[in-house]
């Protein structure tokens, strides 16, 4: 156990997250756990609210003040515990070994600053000691690096297009060349032809900085081609994880996922039609006490309204989170 | 850039003209008869009517109009129907009193007004937050004329510190500016306060807390800059209506400005005089607005000067 965890460089147990809003408490994270190398390429899947960016923004601790609030489990980022570690050790973790690509360029950049002085910022707060001119030199690298002339480092974000700011942002995001990589739905609000473009640069340049990423969305698509292990969010936990060929050989799935995959239209298949997941997403504010899935779901047993389902282990890599895989559990 | 500015300051002309001759067609369709009040009401008919030629007053209200315009284009303001004083001297006379008094309460409402507002949304709901709040009602419902006056009975009969009325050293402003600046500084206390809530909200302060930068430069490099824009407008109205004379202040402490000059002059129909104020006064409006503008520009790179 020891062994594996000095291996991991990111180890999440049973996180639960609420939002103490004034209509209701939100359970943003219900006991979602996720353990990750380093290097490792994550996808992290789900629906809208299924609590994938409340996830990230508490690796980071950027939970919304007052409102956010981890009320158990743990965050263990290289032997540093999140949850509890004091501010200014997270100012130090952000930004520098963890960084962020949040889901929309057009808000994420500050209209005031030039964006050369918004990519320096981060080098000016993690490398007090470097000179000057160095620290100019790399945002000139990176912003060739993601395609933007270095010419244009004095404009301001109003003066790009979106697909140019999210460049603009990943830049921000690269510069100190971190250990992980939380990329936050990074195309989701961009076009479908730059989407591509950001997506191929996203990879290119973590591949030579040598990040580790968990990449955040809803494409089974884009996990397909970019990562190297998946993970499915439901309800704010984690309800089927494995790598890339496991869950993608559809041998074994989660019926959840087998949902999603059979949502995703086959150019192959000549289906007349698409089948969507029936219903809603499971509230937030009022949590079924058995599996969060059983009211959507085709195989659901009594059993599954009345007892939340454990961990199964299809094999060392592959976990489902379902009674049905019972049978597959080997234990140890 | 220069190019602007001068663009701008041409089109101050046109405004003049539009706020002058609306006023002067106000000031001669209103009843009473400005030759009549000067000869008192048991003149004789002859006498007024002679006087009503003499002051061109029985020509049609443009062609008076341009009579008047003519003769200021030629630096003449006329003088006084009321008290015979020539405008343009005693104009200039009052005007460093307005602009002194307006700036200093300005100032002070600013500085402290904003710096208030910024403690109180990095401190929100705590107490210096609800004592702000409780700082900008009070200040924002106590009248002017009651202020002056308490603050004259503290600073000057209890504690002798301050004189309590008219002009004549910086000291005499002190009182003055705290009572026109009360208001004004409520009112950017608040407006700072939401302004900077506002922005903290906004994504890209999410961003920059990503980046790793601590609560200090977050607030002083990030939300400020972002908070600032539109209590930049207001502080601009603000001044620009202080520029107008502020009548009740001028009034509690007898300082001679232009408010008491205006006040005076429209109760007597006093045209010369109201049309004189009125083209400085609109003059020094469009200036701070015209500041306000190049401000604006600089803290906010979207705002394009140029059309």
């Amino acid at each position: 156990m020891a062994e594996q965890k000095k291996e991991n460089l990111l180890e999440i147990r049973d996180l639960r997250v609420q939002y103490n809003t004034d209509d209701a408490v939100v359970h943003a994270l219900n006991g979602f756990s996720l353990s990750m190398k380093k290097g490792e390429n994550l996808g992290l899947v789900g629906e809208t609210g299924a609590g994938k960016s409340t996830m990230a923004l508490s690796i980071m601790r950027l939970l919304p003040a007052k409102v956010g609030e981890i009320t158990g489990g743990s965050i263990l980022y290289d032997g540093i515990d999140v949850v509890h570690a004091p501010e200014s050790e997270m100012q130090k973790l952000r930004g520098e070994r963890i960084s962020m690509i949040f889901q929309d360029p057009m808000t994420s950049l500050n209209p005031v600053l030039t964006v050369g002085k918004q990519i320096l910022e981060v080098l000016e707060l993690h490398f007090p000691k470097m000179d000057h001119e160095e620290k100019n030199r790399r945002v000139d690298k990176m912003l060739q690096l993601v395609g933007i002339s270095p010419d244009r480092k004095n404009e301001y974000p109003h003066q790009f297009s979106g697909g140019m700011k999210q460049r603009i942002v990943i830049a921000m995001a690269l510069i100190a060349e971190p250990e992980l990589l939380l990329a936050d739905e990074p195309t989701t609000a961009l076009d479908v032809t730059i989407q591509a473009q950001i997506l191929e640069l996203v990879r290119g340049l973590k591949e030579k900085f040598n990040t580790a990423m968990i990449l955040i969305t809803h494409d089974l698509g884009v996990v397909n081609e970019v990562c190297d292990n998946v993970a499915i969010v439901y309800g704010g936990e984690v309800i089927e994880s494995g790598s890339i060929d496991e869950v993608y050989s559809r041998v074994k799935n989660h019926p959840y996922t087998d949902g999603l995959f059979k949502s995703i239209p086959d150019l192959e298949t000549n289906a007349a039609r698409l089948q969507p997941i029936p219903g809603h997403m499971v509230d937030p504010t009022n949590l079924p006490i058995g599996c969060k899935f059983a009211q959507r779901c085709q195989h659901c047993s009594e059993r599954c309204r009345t007892e939340a389902p454990r961990l199964h282990r299809v094999n060392s890599t592959h976990f489902i989170k379902c009674h049905m895989f019972e049978e597959d559990t080997c234990h140890g | 850039m220069f190019k602007y500015v001068a663009k701008r300051l041409l089109w101050l002309i046109p405004v003049v003209i539009g706020i002058t001759l609306f006023i002067f067609v106000i000031l001669s369709v209103a009843p009473g008869d400005p030759a009549q009040m000067i000869l008192g009401m048991d003149a004789s008919e002859a006498d007024v009517e002679k006087l009503r030629a003499e002051m061109g007053l029985d020509k049609p209200v443009l062609v008076q109009y341009i009579n008047y315009m003519a003769n200021v284009l030629r630096g003449n303001f006329g003088t006084s129907w009321l008290s015979g004083y020539k405008v343009l001297p005693e104009f200039l006379h009052r005007l460093p009193n307005t602009i002194a008094l307006g700036t200093l309460a300005m100032f002070f409402a600013a500085v402290l007004g904003i710096s208030l507002g910024i403690v109180a949304a990095i401190r929100q709901n705590t107490v210096i937050d609800y004592f702000s709040l409780a700082l900008a009602v009070l200040l924002f419902s106590l009248p002017a004329f009651w202020f002056g006056l308490m603050t004259q009975i503290l600073f000057c009969l209890n504690l002798g510190w301050l004189p309590a009325s008219g002009v004549g050293s910086a000291k005499h402003f002190i009182l003055p500016a705290l009572t026109l600046g009360a208001n004004v500084l409520a009112s950017q206390l608040r407006m700072t306060r939401t302004s900077m809530l506002d922005v903290v909200k906004q994504d890209y302060i999410r961003t920059a807390r990503a980046k790793g930068a601590d609560e200090r430069r977050v607030v002083f490099k990030h939300v400020l800059r972002n908070g600032m824009l539109p209590v930049v407008t207001q502080v601009g109205i603000s001044y620009a209506s202080c520029m107008g004379g502020s009548i009740v202040t001028e009034s509690v402490f007898s300082i001679p400005g232009i408010g008491s000059l205006l006040i005076n002059a429209v109760k007597a129909r006093d045209i010369p005089v109201v049309m004189g104020s009125i083209i400085f006064v609109a003059i020094i409006v469009g200036l701070i607005n015209l500041l306000v503008d190049l401000l604006y520009a600089w803290i906010d790179p979207r705002v394009k000067l140029s059309k």
